[in-house]
């Protein structure tokens, strides 16, 4: 389905691939930004409690007698409805903010990859039917199937998390399926079969081995679009519920604000922003570095 | 008696008005809309004499510009138990309206002109007003009474409160007399917001043969306004009837324009920018700024609201009356009211909001001690707290959500972890009165009576033992209390005193024994333009407001 | 060409009859008693059987399958719990909102988005180049319900430009009512010649149109500069180039015309992405549309509500992909073999 010209498709990897994308980041002053921003984003998410300035306020500690007040120096981003420092709480989300994407991509490869990998690898009816259930999933426009999915089972991150995932797993079933029939053909592949390794074995040891890495490859850049995607959830009220620190959660919590505490959103909403940024920026440049036609 | 468990409020309508305190608590401090013309004003004999003169009429309609949070879960009068009351109550008259506190008169014939009641509060007699018609251009008969009666007894959204109603007869065409099971303040039921409209027996049969009857904005009451049109989730467009019995003499408007309009910051920028003349709720952050302006009246008065917690009372170790007394006292009821309500409310005594009977200042409140808190969890054999709450909110309640936190970090202090669960309310309510194994911990509710008395309501609702939990979320059985109550409810009709002494005495006990946590009343708080005259509140009618004492000022 | 539209028609009849499976299953699991949720809370045990029977709940799961594509294929959707009224009525009454905010968006987008994409390849790896490339990565990255919220903060209360929500004044009615032909209000207008009313609706609707586009706008420049840089590169404009015809004539005339096939296709894909991408910018401009219903039945679990719009919007995706497939087919004739 056309649907498939948003996301593209990684190419499978050659030779020093590495090193062709460690001499474009380092040629790319946007790319390198982007770099620094994820291994920040990174940082965050494990040190988080112990760089931020205020670590109870950002854990969920209240201080109402200094609710509200706008950006200073001792409140860069300004305090929320609680008198909690935002600089602390925006620091302290980014754990949760990485973890739904590592659940979401992680459940989606896990439930995907398999199930491409057969239909790529067996071909026949088999793999008509997986695709035609991939086709069905992707039938609905983007979110759609997520946000009806977490409305049934209730707000709360790990329902985001499982809905986002079951709307996801489609698309890496199809990259899996394309790499696998391609290494179908290939001889150490064939080699095996003609040696009579089970069907099994070969998917096990030889197909999903070497499907992975450009799997892995799209999984990183997907990260920010989940992150993205989670925090959108989150503002309709169909991702994480209070008191998580989430982002798209804080600005909706500030939307209401938004004309006099304007810094309630802002500053949630920029990190999101800022994260999905940068994933896209890195995201970019790998592909222009895998991409065959060089057009990029 | 009373208040049958099996059939109050229903919890749809209960979630909707949830959703538009929710939303008014972003503005408003969650009171809602509540307001009347109480006594003074023109629905009485002699109408519209006690207003200011109206300035000569301008050529074209006079126009009432509303932003308001409303919305509408249905037209039907006699389903009716939601925020659509802020249009049926111009639209439909009850036989009585129940005036504010502070008035002489505790009540305002409106379709009656008179009533009474045998000594035994057992029959009630009403005398309707000669020549009143319906918007259909029927006229307004005993019989049309009695079956509107019997229409919200019998599946009306708030027909509990006819539970005492025994039986309804059309003495004569003007007369109707009501014969009681056992006696009951009917005056303030015929008053009540919902279940009490008058509707004309043509569109009750309509209704009856389709019920989706009056969906599309058809009404048939005999109220100042009809609907001239509605758009859902957007506008709805009230004209004059021009047979009100009143009379439109003096100054009105003859249309009401209210857009619903869910964001108080949107409502405060059309009152701002002049697109509304009126706007129901302003954000509570930015009402300081018209507190100081000449050009506002500001209101800041008690309302039918409060929050309210339930302790689970069967489970360890909430069944122990010192841990919930400990409980009580680690709450940081300030702040609750800085954070949940922009400081636009007040300490609750027990769980009736202040202004409605049988409100007492000699209940006595809980306020934060954590010292005492602990020598009672110590004595009660929790020395460092160490056990668990799970506690369950309605996730459209902003104020909740804003609120709960606190509970969360004043109990941490005494080693008490809790897990906060925000569900939708249906979701919340369907939990808490199902499996008991599966029910929660703590439980934090926005009430308010659905009449003028919170004594067979808030009390007995939310106190009172019952075999199946309805709104009694702490599954609390006290029989002392129990006996209080049912001897005070038996006493309203009558002797008023009595039952407000007895009352008085439950919610003492109540409160000593904490089966759950009294937060705070909430305050209907708005700015009124000064280019608006007449509006007037009375907290008796959450979610209305009456336009038809209201004109353009000068 | 018939062979392949016949065989794409049949491809979205399978996956529509899917569809109708998964909404289906939806309806059926989402709430744990449907018939409960049916008539409230306040439901006596024997007012659910009855419900139950009524409801056909009570029959083998296959045949209420039937009976529930006979409901929708004869057009009866339900009745949304929330409004009392049929489900496709609302969302009939509420479509020409959206697509009027859907249909600003993408005026705004495609243009832009082509000229953008354009000269970020006729001057590739330069200045307009590197600017059109940060604008067209920000615009795929920025959460459009932020977007809203920081538009309305410069644009409303800051600057005091332009309405904060909604799609009309509130006293337009009296002062110079739009009549509705299309629900349209900016062809309304125009039609009546109602110029007042017209720069009313023209200002309400700048906002949402900003923020919606702003992820079309940047996919276009995106897939536009791509699809150019690669049609530069082919023979024929090499040999255009060689014989010494002018290099803006080439970028504009040749390489523009290939460029634009695949160019269709992110536009179908943008028109698509906009089918969710309006609930977040009609949440945040209380726009009066299918996203703040679609939200709302959400919200509140209004099934009927969710199964229609779930319905609906996957209908109108598999419509617009099918289109494209057809538009890019029609353009390119390769594409058929696929």
């Amino acid at each position: 389905m056309a649907v498939e010209v948003l996301r593209p498709v990684v190419d499978l990897p050659r030779a020093g691939i590495l090193r062709r994308i460690r001499r474009a980041i380092m040629t790319d002053p946007l790319a390198l930004a982007g770099v620094a921003v994820i291994v920040l984003l990174a940082a965050l998410a494990v040190f988080g409690p112990w760089i931020a300035p205020y670590p109870e306020q950002g854990a969920g500690q209240s201080n109402v007698p200094a609710r509200m007040l706008p950006p200073s120096l001792e409140h860069p981003f300004g305090t929320d409805g609680l008198g909690r420092d935002m600089l602390s709480r925006v620091i302290v989300g980014a754990r949760p903010a990485v973890a739904v994407s590592l659940l979401v991509v992680g459940l989606a490869m896990l439930i995907g990859v398999p199930l491409g990998a057969i239909a790529g690898y067996r071909r026949g009816r088999l793999d008509a039917l997986i695709m035609r259930v991939t086709d069905l999933f992707l039938a609905f426009p983007p979110l759609l199937l997520a946000m009806v999915i977490v409305a049934a089972l209730g707000p709360g991150l790990e329902h985001a998390a499982l809905a986002l995932a079951i709307s996801w797993w489609p698309w890496y079933a199809r990259l899996a399926r394309g790499t696998a029939t391609s290494l179908r053909e290939r001889s150490f592949v064939e080699a095996a079969r003609s040696i009579g390794v089970g069907d099994l074995t070969i998917l096990r040891r030889h197909v999903i081995p070497n499907l992975l890495t450009p799997i892995l490859v799209q999984a990183t850049i997907d990260i920010g679009t989940v992150i993205l995607a989670a925090g959108s959830l989150a503002f309709l009220g169909l991702g994480a519920s209070p008191p998580t620190p989430d982002w798209g959660l804080m600005v909706a919590e500030g939307r209401t604000y938004i004309l006099d505490q304007w810094w309630l959103s802002a500053f949630p909403g920029s990190a999101i922003f800022v994260v999905v940024l940068a994933f896209n920026v890195v995201g970019d440049l790998l592909l222009d570095v895998l991409d065959p036609r060089g057009t990029r | 008696m009373h208040a049958d468990p099996s059939s109050p409020r229903t919890g749809a309508s209960r979630l909707l008005v949830l959703l538009a305190a929710g939303a008014l608590i972003v503005g408003a401090c969650g009171s809602s809309t509540a307001t009347q013309a109480p006594a003074a004003s023109g629905e009485t004999a002699a109408p519209a004499s006690t207003e200011p003169t109206a300035e000569p009429t301008p050529s074209g309609p006079v126009v009432l510009k509303v932003a308001a949070t409303a919305n509408i879960t249905t037209w039907d009068p006699v389903k009716s138990f939601s925020t659509e009351a802020l249009y049926l109550a111009n639209i439909y008259e009850p036989l009585l309206r129940i005036n504010p506190p502070s008035a002489t008169d505790k009540f305002t014939p409106v379709l009656a002109e008179s009533w009474s009641s045998s000594a035994d509060g057992m029959t009630w007699t009403f005398k309707l007003r000669d020549g009143v018609t319906f918007h259909d251009g029927e006229a307004l008969t005993a019989d049309a009474v009695k079956q509107s009666i019997e229409a919200a007894a019998e599946k009306g959204g708030a027909s509990f409160i006819w539970a005492a109603l025994d039986t309804v007869t059309a003495v004569d065409p003007l007369t109707v007399e009501l014969k009681l099971k056992y006696a009951a303040p009917i005056d303030l039921v015929a008053s009540s917001l919902y279940g009490a409209w008058i509707v004309s027996p043509k569109a009750l049969a309509a209704a009856a043969a389709d019920e989706g009857y009056f969906e599309s904005g058809v009404d048939a009451g005999t109220g100042p306004y009809t609907i001239e049109s509605y758009t859902p989730d957007k506008e709805v467009l009230l004209a004059a009837y021009d047979g009100y019995w009143g009379g439109w003499a003096g100054s009105h408007y003859d249309k009401v324009l209210v857009s619903i309009t869910p964001e108080a910051a949107v409502q405060q920028q059309m009152l701002d920018g002049g697109e509304v003349d009126l706007a129901l709720a302003l954000p509570a952050e930015n009402l300081g700024t018209y507190k100081d302006n000449p050009d506002f009246t500001f209101i800041d008065e008690p309302s039918f609201f409060n929050y309210v917690g339930f302790f689970n009372t069967q489970r360890k170790p909430l069944d122990d009356v010192r841990v919930r007394q400990a409980l009580s006292y680690a709450i940081p009821y300030d702040d609750i009211i800085t954070v949940g309500a922009q400081g636009y409310g007040a300490q609750s005594r027990g769980p009736v909001p202040e202004g409605v009977f049988p409100w007492s200042a000699d209940v006595p409140q809980y306020s934060q001690d954590m010292d005492k808190a602990r020598t009672l969890l110590k004595d009660a054999g929790y020395e460092n707290g160490g056990f668990s709450l799970n506690l369950t909110y309605a996730a459209e309640n902003q104020n909740e959500a804003r609120f709960a936190p606190l509970i969360k970090e004043a109990y941490a202090e005494l080693g008490v972890d809790v897990t906060i669960t925000p569900i939708a309310f249906n979701q919340q309510w369907e939990q808490a009165k199902g499996d008991p194994a599966g029910r929660q911990d703590m439980f934090l509710l926005l009430y308010w009576p659905t009449y003028s008395d919170a004594g067979a309501d808030n009390l007995w609702s939310m106190f009172h033992s019952s075999e199946n939990p309805f709104f009694n979320l702490s599954y609390w059985t006290n029989a002392e209390f129990d006996a209080l109550v049912d001897e005070a409810i038996g006493l309203t009709a009558t002797q008023r005193d009595q039952a407000q002494a007895k009352y008085t005495e439950a919610m003492q006990l109540l409160v000593d024994q904490a089966p759950g946590l009294f937060f705070y009343d909430t305050r209907f708080v708005t700015a009124i333009p000064n280019s608006v005259a007449g509006f007037e509140y009375n907290l008796n009618y959450p979610f209305a407001q009456f336009f038809y004492p209201m004109h353009p000022a000068g | 060409m018939t062979r392949f539209i016949l065989r794409r028609l049949a491809g979205s009849g399978l996956v529509l009859l899917g569809l109708s499976l998964v909404t289906f299953a939806l309806a059926r699991v989402v709430p744990s008693n449907p018939a409960a949720i049916y008539i409230g809370p306040k439901a006596r045990p024997e007012d659910i059987a009855r419900v139950t029977q009524e409801l056909g709940l009570d029959r083998p799961l296959p045949v209420q399958y039937l009976t529930y594509m006979g409901d929708m294929l004869t057009g009866n959707w339900g009745t949304s719990i929330g409004t009392k009224r049929p489900v496709l009525e609302e969302i009939f009454g509420r479509l020409p909102a959206t697509l009027e905010l859907i249909g600003a968006a993408m005026l705004l987008a495609v243009p832009l988005g082509i000229l953008l994409g354009v000269l970020s390849a006729r001057w590739q790896r330069r200045p307009p180049d590197l600017v059109v490339r940060v604008v067209s990565i920000v615009g795929v990255s920025i959460p459009a319900f932020w977007l809203g919220l920081l538009l309305q903060v410069v644009f409303f209360r800051t600057l005091g430009l332009l309405p904060l929500t909604g799609r009309v004044d509130a006293d337009l009615r009296f002062t110079s009512p739009i009549v509705e032909v299309t629900g349209l209000y900016l062809v309304d207008t125009l039609l009546a010649g109602n110029w007042t009313a017209l720069r009313d609706v023209a200002w309400h609707l700048v906002l949402p149109a900003v923020t919606l586009a702003a992820y079309p706008i940047g996919l276009i420049a995106r897939m536009t500069r791509a699809s150019m840089l690669e049609a530069i590169g082919q023979d024929y404009v090499r040999a255009a180039r060689a014989a010494g015809i002018r290099e803006s004539l080439i970028t504009y005339r040749l390489a523009l015309k290939n460029a634009l096939i695949p160019v269709t296709t992110v536009v179908g894909l943008t028109l698509a992405y906009s089918l969710t991408g309006t609930f977040f910018v009609e949440v945040v401009f209380n726009w009066p549309g299918l996203g703040t219903f679609a939200v709302k039945g959400l919200l509140n679990l209004d099934y009927p509500v969710v199964m229609g719009i779930t319905l609906f919007g996957a209908i109108a995706y598999v419509l617009i992909n099918l289109a494209v497939d057809l538009a890019q087919s029609w353009l390119d004739p390769r594409t058929r073999l696929a």
